[in-house]
């Protein structure tokens, strides 16, 4: 059997609170924030005007880019095998600081905060800590994922 | 196309105010076209419950699903549109979404806001927007708030 073979599953009874991955820096781009916007706005049937400095706004959802939420990353650097399984998103809560800008370095920082029972339900809460290169901090964010396979009435909702 | 209707400035947004409603059906192009923005590019198509048509069949909801992210992202460009060019839903803001139910490929969803309270201090005024996300079927796939803050 091979090393990796041998690794845990990282399921709900393996994850610790505080396990973390290792800090990773992503330079917001223009070009990535233009396409982001151009991509929703055109999905949304919003107006698009190739000029709108709007276009180059940084939204709130590219935090996920260029803070990453680094779940695999967290996983593998514990030891573990991440769940052969989709963990589906549960809520997401985001704070701001400051507003990130193109040309901005991110250093981020993943790790799990929490780790709970509802409904006989198991939930794994993460949170990313971003700022600025200088340390200028820019968001916080948890993100809270179902840590089962699902049950059959799932497959209805 | 749908149209613009943004609001002057902060004098003019009031407490009980419905905002402009977003429509938008899951076609799977729109969702794969997010995932190109979304992930990284080493991430694997192979285990993505929103890209692998397959594997999402052999998993929790049985077939693929919006990333939560796009819905979010879509609640966000309802109420950065509507709010005054002096918004931010990135600086001193907060977002606080969940996810009930899946959206499914497929599926037509109305986004909605609601503002619930409004406030200021020395350095800005604050928006507060309570956000829905509902299916065809009536079912809620996302719903929480979105706090904007406006420059004095």
């Amino acid at each position: 059997m091979s090393a990796v073979e041998q690794r845990p599953a990282y399921d709900w009874e393996h994850a610790r609170i505080g396990d973390v991955a290792g800090a990773v820096t992503v330079e917001i781009t223009a070009d990535a924030v233009r396409q982001f916007n151009t991509t929703q706005q055109q999905a949304a049937g919003l107006p698009i005007e190739p000029d709108d400095p709007d276009l180059l706004a940084v939204p709130p959802v590219m935090v996920r880019v260029f803070a990453p939420l680094r779940r695999r990353e967290l996983v593998a650097e514990n030891g573990a095998e991440y769940p052969n399984h989709p963990t589906p998103a549960i809520r997401w809560s985001c704070r701001f600081f400051n507003e990130p800008k193109v040309g901005d370095r991110i250093v981020s920082v993943t790790r799990v905060q929490d780790k709970y029972i509802r409904k006989d339900r198991h939930f794994l809460e993460w949170r990313v800590d971003a700022n600025r290169n200088d340390g200028t901090p820019v968001a916080e964010f948890t993100y809270v994922n179902l840590w089962d396979r699902g049950r059959a009435e799932d497959r209805n909702r | 196309m749908t149209a613009i209707h943004r609001k002057p400035d902060f004098g003019s947004i009031k407490v009980g105010e419905t905002l402009p409603p977003l429509r938008w059906t899951a076609g799977i192009k729109d969702v794969e076209a997010f995932g190109e923005v979304l992930y990284s590019k080493t991430s694997s198509r192979a285990t993505n419950p929103h890209l692998n048509a397959e594997y999402a069949s052999q998993h929790i909801y049985g077939g693929l699903t919006v990333d939560g992210n796009q819905t979010v992202d879509f609640l966000c460009r309802m109420v950065a549109s509507w709010l005054p060019r002096n918004a931010s839903l990135s600086h001193d803001s907060v977002l606080d979404i969940k996810f009930p139910n899946p959206c499914r490929v497929g599926d037509t969803v109305e986004f909605r806001g609601t503002v619930t309270e409004t406030s200021s201090d020395d350095q800005h005024h604050t928006v507060h927007v309570d956000v829905i996300a509902e299916n065809q079927s009536n079912k809620v796939i996302a719903v929480g708030r979105i706090s904007a803050s406006l420059s004095r």
